[in-house]
This record gives structure tokens, C-alpha cells and sequence, in this order.
């Protein structure tokens, strides 16, 4: 009976090895496609520094475009379902992205990739990405493109293997699809997406059938309510709906383990031994914008009073509602209002980032967030509090979010809002923005609390764009007569006469003052 | 605190040394909320000097603690034991590794609660008589977490916003010592190991305790406030009620809805004193009361008085309720985010309802649908709360869910009683 228990696990183990084996040496078909080997066939984006090394192509990184095309690939989908890339970072499990394009795209489009994790650090790593599992992997494959990690500055590429697998290297994929491991977005404190299994969500595989088994298991429980049936029966079914969530429960347990093991593996490589500010820069996804608003801390002094003009779409950070790309949450705070209660009048400090326009004709100042929209009908008027960035005299135009055609009375009130101070005319759209250009009627002067007032002079209603956020500080907005917590989405745009450079980081990023 | 409170000196010293820390959060940075109002240099070190005092006077600690733990009566040679102990201190070093490394990059990590603690921390750095005015100048939410980092920042001597993150995976780590031993006192097995082990496997509710958001600090509380009220129910220690009285005042000042958990505390007790015919019921609820008073109701008055602006309206969204609840069933059984957790606690509760309305754990029972009456009358009857439908409403279940595990963790049997059917 003894030799019986060795014997038996020795077997269930001898038995999954020999299962292993015989799917390890099925047949498949590959196709190896060899970059070394291939150079004309593939290319890199502009300023890449390539080279050949040892039986791979090392590249570097010039600018935040980093990619290889094979473009004329040419793959037929339905002959191979897993993809194998040989590649070496210098991240340790990093995001990176294969793009295809197939008869169901014409360019290459982010939902038209698979994502996959780059593996450890430093060494090949050999990458399995289970193609079948996009939908769009069908037909002929006419070009592939390859995004290796963000956080890479450089990587080795040795090949790319297009496979009609067996059930081992399907097994891998699925694998690697179900432990990848992936850095959190910004949105992942609101959910986290389910784990990819054997090509679909882990949830959307298990939830129904545990629903079904728990519902199998209540209506025994029903019937032994009413007519008491044997209790093994209750006892079992009950047993049986545990060992199977807890089965499903430990396999995902071990996926998170995975994960963290991964996670810890990449923090150790991307942020030990750095300091806060480059970790700050790793973060935001643009280093130079981290270094320059130290440059702007340790520059402009404590008294000042700070204009942020840094543009929200910066390359490379994760959202334009980001707090970390902005000034005042990686530096020092915002002091505006503490300045009015002290009734300071400390010199004006404008900081600019990557301007679109290097010649910087305009400072543009923004309420930028929107949330919803407002109907403003015939007769009514939306007042939005603001408080001046520059001299009004300086004040070019206001811009505001509305689907309407409607033109409204745009004008700028005084801070009482019985004096009109600015008058506003209809200048363009462009897409869901409409401009008035601004033309001044009184002299009014920076940080001066005034009002944007639209008024709805026509006769059907006007949306405008509005934001819930609490964030915007320089002034109340009074909709159809009330006061209101939400505020208008709006943007005001200076010339920039009269201001000369404070201080300069570079060509792309300064400081101007008045 | 706890010198005072535990009178009868029942509290093991980890468990001592755990409460300690998370009431002292809270007293520490009412301390320091009140200290702002007086503008005086090295205010920091001055109240460290003062807690230190207060500490030596009536320290409870000897250097060999009585290591009331539990945790001797594992038997550590049981293989399942040793796992689950492994994997969950791997997971804890995960919180800790993943803490220390990177710096906040997630929006009300930044926007609500960070910047808030740099204008007080740069404030009294350079205008030193302007602190109380940082306070009531910034938003209207409760301020421990806040001022929490504000004193960390002070001890670094810069606003190391990802460094002063170290006391959420503190607070994890002092709350599943509590819940595990808690929940060993109800069932007295290797149970309680097991669903703590549970509770600290949902990735979404670890991943919180690195993020610098305040689900994880309010989870801690509003559950520690439950489980403290069962433990009281169960044990009658008058520590117990203070224990449960303080945790649920601390949510109030901790974040806006810490008013509506206050309340859930409440009837929690009306409804015990009711059941069981307790004599002194008014006094009874003077103490409950004095908490708030003590903790959260300054602040309250504070925000009206100066006039902070707030959100916190009526404004009724009941055609939203079927939305809401297609929601809830997306979010917490189907999109990933809590695995399958959900329906498996789903499923202990219905299948072991009996033991759901037993004498002590109908209270457990009671919290949960108190919350859920919290969550329906928040999101369907307050000014724009609805909207957050696509975001903080999967983060507000965090709040219950440790609780949702601790109760089931009560009314599961043992593994010998499942497969056997005895006791």
C-alpha cells in the first residue's frame, strides 16, 4: 500500500513529462526572418544609429520615434499563429508592441497590435506572442512593425520566427500572454484589466461556468430545504464548487506572483540607484522636462509668481490630465492666491516647454479640462471669473469648446461685470473650438480678477463646454444667472510683446519675464 | 492612547504596537492640523519631543515583549502554513519594493493629497506665518493623509513625494497582523491565515497600497472600526468599543465619506444596544459620539466656516440605477479587476447564510448592507457622484472589501467540518 503512494505521484509525473516531451517534438513550421541577414528588407525610424553585432543588429535611439518596419513581409496568417522575437533590452520587462497590418487595415494602428513583454534585462530573450489571438490576424500580413519598450534608449534584435506551432510552443505563447507583465497607466487605479487566457480574458472563461456551479450548488440547497436529500450530496456539491474556485484561484495567485516578480525585477532595473528627479523624468516619459523645471525651481525666486505655459500634449507622458507633467505638483506649489491675501505684487515668471511654434507668439492660458457640455438658450449667458495672465492690452483672443454653428457675444467684464472691458469677435473654428479675437476697450492690468461672458444673442441654443473639476482656482463661473461649481473649458491667448528671456535651459525650454 | 483605552491591559504587544500605529496616524496628524493654527518654528521636532515624553511616561513595552501573536499556535511544520506565511510576505515585500522605487504618478496621489502636504510643507518653509492659512486655503477633503506626508517630508527635510508613500505598506502591514489575528480569535484555525492570505492576494487592493491614494487607508479603517465592534460584541472589553469607536471616527478624518461610515458605526450600535437591551444607552452614544466630535468634527466646522467650496449636495440620479448596478456586476465579477473574489464571497454567503445571521456575525452582515446603502444613496442621490461611475466607483469597493473577506472568513467552516460535516 506504501509503495503504492510513492508510486503513484512518480507516475502522474513520468506520465506529464512524457506529454511534454511528445508536444516538444511535433512538427511546426517556421519562418525565420533573420535582420542581420535581411538588411533592405527592413528599416528603422529616422536618426537611429544601427549596427551589426555578433548574429544581431544593435540599435540606439535618436528621438521618442523608435521602431523597425519590415514592410513588405508578406505573411500568410493562417500558416502560423505564434510569433517569436529574439531580442535584448536593457529594461527588464518592458511593453513593447507588434504592429500588422492585414486586410482589415490600411496603416499601422494601435488596435491592430499585440502587446508583449520584453523580458529580463541585458541578456536575448525569446519572446512568444500568440498571433491568433487578435482577430485581425487573418489574410495576408503585408507589414509588421515592431515598438520596443519606452523606457529603452537601445536594443539587440536577432530575429523575428513566424511558427505553425505545436502544443508546446502554443503553450509557451498562451504563457507568456497570461504572466506578461505590463507597467501600470494612469488608469489602472480605476481597473485592471483580467489576464489573458489560452486568447481570452481569464473573467470572461470562468465567471460564467462559477456562476453555473454556484447555481447548481443553491438549487441542492433549495431541495434540501424542502426535502431533506442526503447530506453527502449537499456536502459534495459544496466541496466541489470550493476546490474548483480555489483551483482557478491559485492558478491566478500565481500569475500575480509572476507579475510581482516581474514587477520587482524592472523596478530594480529602471529606478534603483537613481535619484528622485530621474526617477520623476523615467515617469513622465520626458527626462529633459523634469530637469528643466528643476532648472526652473532652483531659478526663479521664491517670490515669484509663476505662469505655467507648459503645453499639456508634451511627447511621451501618459495623459494630458497627468498631474505629474505639470509644474506644480513636481515642484514647488502654486502661491497665486497666497500672494493676493499678502496683496503681493511679485514680478511675473513665465515657463515654457517645447513650444509648437519655436517663436513663441503666444502664451496661451487654459482652463483646459472638459467633462460635459451646457445649453445656453436664446437670451441666457454663461460668465466665467478669470483672472488676467497678462496686461489686457495684451490679450489677443479666447477660444471656447462648442458643437454649435450659433455665434455668440463673446465680451471680457470687468470684476464687477458691469463694465465691459474687452470686446469679443467672431474669428474662426477649428474642429469643436470656436476663437474670438479680443479687442480691448479699457485699460485693465495683469492678475486683475475679470469675467469672460458669452452670451447666447440668437435663436436657438448654443453647447459650450464645461468642466467639473475642482482644480481651477482663478475664479467662480455664474451659468444662466446661478452661481455654479463647474467652470468653463476655455484657453486665452497673449502676444508675447514686451517679455524678454529670464533664464534659458536650451532652445526648447525658458523662462521669460516681463 | 492605548495606556488609557486598554486599562485592562488585554492587548498583545504586536497588536498593541499595530494599533498603535494606525490610531497614532490619525492623533499625529490632528495634532499637527491643530499646531498649524499657532505659527512657531521647528514645529516638528517640538511635537516628536513632546510624543516622545508622552511615550516614556506611559510605555507599555518592555525590550522582551510578550509576543501575544497568534501566531505560536500555528504549527509552523505544516507545509500549507509555511506557504501561506511565504506568500504573503512576498507580497507585502512587493508593496514595499514597488513603494520604494517609483515616484507618484497617478492623479489624486498628485492632485489631492501631495500637493496639498508641499503647500503646507513649502508654506511654513518660507512664509511661516501663513500656515493656517495653507489649510483652509487648499480643498475641502479631511486632511490625515495630507498632513501625514507633510510631517514625512518635514523629516526628510524635502518634499520626497515618493518616499513619504512608505506609510501606506506601513498601514497594510499593521492592518493584516490585526485582521488575521482578529479573525483567528472568531474561528481559532488555520483559516484565518488562509483568508488573510486571500484578502491580500486581490491585485487590485495590494496595488492600492502603493499608489498613494486614500482606498487603502480608508479600507483599513472602516474595517478595523467593524471588526472592532465584533470583536466587542463577542468579548464585552470596553478597549473593544473604544477601539471600534475611534477607527470609525478616524474615517472622517480621513476623507468626505468617512461622515456616512460614522453613521453606518452608528446604527451598528443602536442596533446592538436595541438587541440586546443594553442599560446606559445614552452614555453609551456620548462616548460613540465624542470621537467625532474629538476627530472629525473640527475639520467639518472649519470647512464651513471658511467657506471652502465642496460638492457635497443632493441632487438625484435615481434614473441611473439599473446603469449602476450593470455596472457593479461589470466591474466586480467580469472586467479583471478583483478576479474572482467577488463570487466566490458571493457564493460563501449565500451558500452559509445560516451562519451570516447568527447572533455576532449578523452585525458583519448588517455593515455590509449599511455600505451598500451608502454606495446606492452616493452614487444616485448626491450632486455629480454618477459620474464617477467610470472611475472611483470600482475604488469604492475597496473600502468594504477587506470587511467582505473578514465576514466570510467567519462563516466559512473549517476545511475538517466541509469534508467531514462535523464540527
Amino acid at each position: 500500500m506504501q509503495n503504492k503512494k510513492i508510486f503513484l505521484p512518480l507516475i502522474i509525473l513520468a506520465g506529464l513529462l512524457i506529454v511534454v516531451l511528445i508536444m516538444m517534438v511535433m512538427p511546426e513550421e517556421r519562418f525565420v526572418f533573420n535582420f542581420k541577414d535581411n538588411v533592405g528588407q527592413w528599416q528603422t525610424s529616422p536618426g537611429t544609429k544601427v549596427r551589426a553585432d555578433d548574429d544581431a543588429i544593435a540599435l540606439r535611439r535618436a528621438n521618442n520615434n523608435f521602431i523597425v518596419v519590415m514592410p513588405k513581409i508578406n505573411l500568410g496568417a493562417e500558416n502560423y499563429d505564434v510569433a517569436i522575437i529574439d531580442m535584448k533590452q536593457p529594461v527588464a520587462h518592458g511593453g513593447g508592441r507588434l504592429f500588422f497590418i492585414s486586410p482589415y487595415n490600411q496603416r499601422f494602428q494601435h488596435n491592430f497590435s499585440l502587446p508583449f513583454d520584453t523580458g529580463g534585462a541585458d541578456k536575448f530573450n525569446r519572446i512568444y506572442i500568440d498571433l491568433k489571438r487578435h482577430p485581425a490576424w487573418k489574410g495576408i500580413i503585408r507589414a509588421l512593425l515592431i515598438v520596443p519598450a519606452t523606457n529603452s534608449d537601445k536594443m539587440s534584435l536577432k530575429s523575428i520566427t513566424f511558427v505553425q506551432s505545436n502544443p508546446w510552443t502554443k503553450l509557451r505563447a498562451w504563457m507568456s500572454d497570461f504572466t506578461r507583465h505590463y507597467d501600470p497607466k494612469l488608469g489602472t487605479c480605476f481597473a485592471m484589466a483580467s489576464p489573458i487566457f489560452l486568447g481570452k480574458t481569464f473573467n470572461m472563461w470562468f465567471i460564467p461556468i462559477l456562476w453555473w456551479l454556484l447555481a447548481i450548488v443553491l438549487l441542492i440547497l433549495v431541495i434540501d430545504h424542502f426535502s431533506e436529500i442526503d447530506p453527502r450530496i449537499k456536502r459534495y456539491s459544496i466541496l466541489v464548487f470550493f476546490i474548483i474556485f480555489l483551483m482557478l484561484w491559485g492558478v491566478l495567485d500565481l500569475r500575480n506572483n509572476v507579475y510581482y516578480l516581474k514587477a520587482m525585477r524592472r523596478n530594480a532595473n529602471l529606478y534603483w540607484g537613481k535619484t528622485l528627479w530621474e526617477k520623476k523624468g523615467i515617469n513622465a516619459g520626458d527626462k529633459e522636462y523634469i530637469k528643466f523645471m528643476r532648472f526652473c525651481d532652483e531659478n526663479i525666486p521664491k517670490e515669484g509668481w509663476i505662469y505655467n505655459f507648459v503645453p499639456w500634449e508634451l511627447p511621451g507622458t501618459a495623459s494630458r490630465y497627468l498631474s505629474t507633467t505639470q509644474f506644480y505638483y513636481n515642484m514647488r506649489p502654486d502661491f497665486k492666491r497666497l500672494f493676493r491675501k499678502l496683496e503681493m505684487e511679485p514680478k511675473p515668471y513665465y515657463v515654457y516647454y517645447k513650444p509648437k511654434d519655436k517663436k513663441i507668439k503666444t502664451l496661451s492660458q487654459e482652463q483646459a479640462v472638459l467633462s460635459t457640455s451646457v445649453d445656453i438658450l436664446p437670451g441666457e449667458e454663461l460668465l466665467q471669473g478669470i483672472r488676467l495672465w497678462r496686461d489686457l492690452k495684451n490679450l489677443e483672443q479666447v477660444s471656447f469648446i462648442s458643437k454649435s454653428d450659433e455665434k455668440a457675444g463673446v465680451s471680457i467684464l470687468d470684476e464687477k461685470r458691469d463694465k465691459v472691458i474687452a470686446k469679443g469677435k467672431y474669428l474662426k473654428k477649428e474642429k469643436d473650438r470656436v476663437f474670438y479675437e479680443i479687442v480691448p476697450i479699457k485699460k485693465y492690468g495683469r492678475n486683475n480678477p475679470a469675467y469672460i461672458r458669452i452670451a447666447n444673442r440668437g435663436e436657438r441654443p448654443i453647447d459650450i463646454g464645461i468642466s467639473y473639476s475642482t482644480e481651477y482656482d482663478e475664479g467662480n463661473s455664474i451659468i444662466k444667472g446661478k452661481k455654479d461649481n463647474r467652470d468653463l473649458t476655455f484657453r486665452l491667448d497673449y502676444n508675447t510683446k514686451g517679455l524678454k528671456v529670464f533664464k534659458k535651459y536650451n532652445e526648447e525650454a525658458f523662462i521669460l519675464t516681463e | 492612547m492605548l495606556y488609557f483605552f486598554d486599562k485592562g491591559k488585554k492587548l498583545g504587544s504586536f497588536e498593541n504596537l499595530s494599533l498603535s500605529y494606525l490610531i497614532g496616524q490619525g492623533a499625529l496628524t490632528l495634532i499637527l492640523f491643530w499646531s498649524f493654527f499657532f505659527p512657531f518654528k521647528f514645529r516638528v521636532p517640538s511635537i516628536s519631543i513632546v510624543i516622545f515624553i508622552l511615550f516614556v511616561a506611559f510605555n507599555r513595552f518592555s525590550f522582551v515583549p510578550r509576543i501575544k501573536t497568534g501566531l505560536r499556535s500555528l504549527q509552523t511544520k505544516n507545509l500549507i502554513v509555511v506557504m501561506l506565511l511565504v506568500l504573503i510576505v512576498f507580497k507585502l515585500v512587493y508593496a514595499f519594493v514597488e513603494t520604494g522605487s517609483k515616484p507618484g504618478y497617478s492623479w489624486d496621489a498628485s492632485g489631492n493629497w501631495t500637493i496639498n502636504s508641499k503647500i503646507y510643507y513649502y508654506v511654513e518653509k518660507n512664509f511661516n506665518d501663513q500656515v493656517s492659512w495653507a489649510i483652509t486655503n487648499t480643498n475641502n477633503y479631511p486632511k490625515m493623509i495630507s498632513i501625514m506626508h507633510y510631517w514625512l517630508f518635514s523629516w526628510m527635510g524635502e518634499a520626497d513625494d515618493q518616499w513619504s508613500n512608505i506609510f501606506f505598506p506601513l498601514s497594510l502591514l499593521c492592518f493584516i497582523y490585526l485582521f488575521y489575528l482578529n479573525l483567528f480569535r472568531a474561528r481559532r484555525d488555520v483559516g484565518a491565515l488562509f483568508f488573510t492570505y486571500v484578502l491580500i492576494s486581490t491585485p487590485f487592493y495590494l496595488y492600492h497600497s502603493t499608489i498613494g491614494y486614500a482606498g487603502l487607508s480608508m479600507s483599513i479603517y472602516l474595517s478595523l472600526g467593524a471588526i472592532y465592534f465584533y470583536r466587542w460584541v463577542r468579548e464585552r472589553e470596553e478597549n473593544y468599543f473604544w477601539m471600534f469607536s475611534l477607527f470609525f471616527a478616524m474615517t472622517t478624518w480621513l476623507k468626505l465619506e468617512g461622515k456616512t461610515f460614522f453613521v453606518l458605526g452608528f446604527i451598528l450600535l443602536i442596533y446592538f444596544m436595541w438587541r440586546e437591551n443594553m442599560p446606559d444607552k445614552v452614555k453609551r452614544i456620548i462616548k460613540y459620539a465624542s470621537t467625532y466630535i474629538v476627530i472629525g468634527l473640527p475639520w467639518q466646522i472649519l470647512t464651513i466656516v471658511s467657506q471652502m467650496p465642496s460638492r457635497e449636495k443632493l441632487a438625484f440620479h435615481l434614473k441611473y440605477f439599473v446603469v449602476m448596478h450593470h455596472k457593479v456586476y461589470y466591474l466586480l465579477f467580469l472586467n479583471g479587476t478583483w478576479g474572482i473574489i467577488w463570487i466566490g464571497i458571493i457564493a460563501a454567503m449565500l451558500i452559509f447564510y445560516k451562519r451570516l445571521f447568527d447572533k455576532n456575525n449578523i452585525y458583519l452582515a448588517l455593515s455590509l448592507v449599511l455600505f451598500y446603502g451608502i454606495v446606492l444613496f452616493a452614487y444616485l442621490m448626491t450632486y455629480d457622484a454618477y459620474f464617477y461611475l467610470e472611475s472611483a466607483f470600482n475604488r469604492t469597493w475597496i473600502f468594504i472589501y477587506p470587511l467582505a473577506v473578514f465576514t466570510v472568513g467567519c462563516i466559512v467552516p473549517s476545511w475538517k467540518e466541509l469534508t467531514n460535516g462535523k464540527k
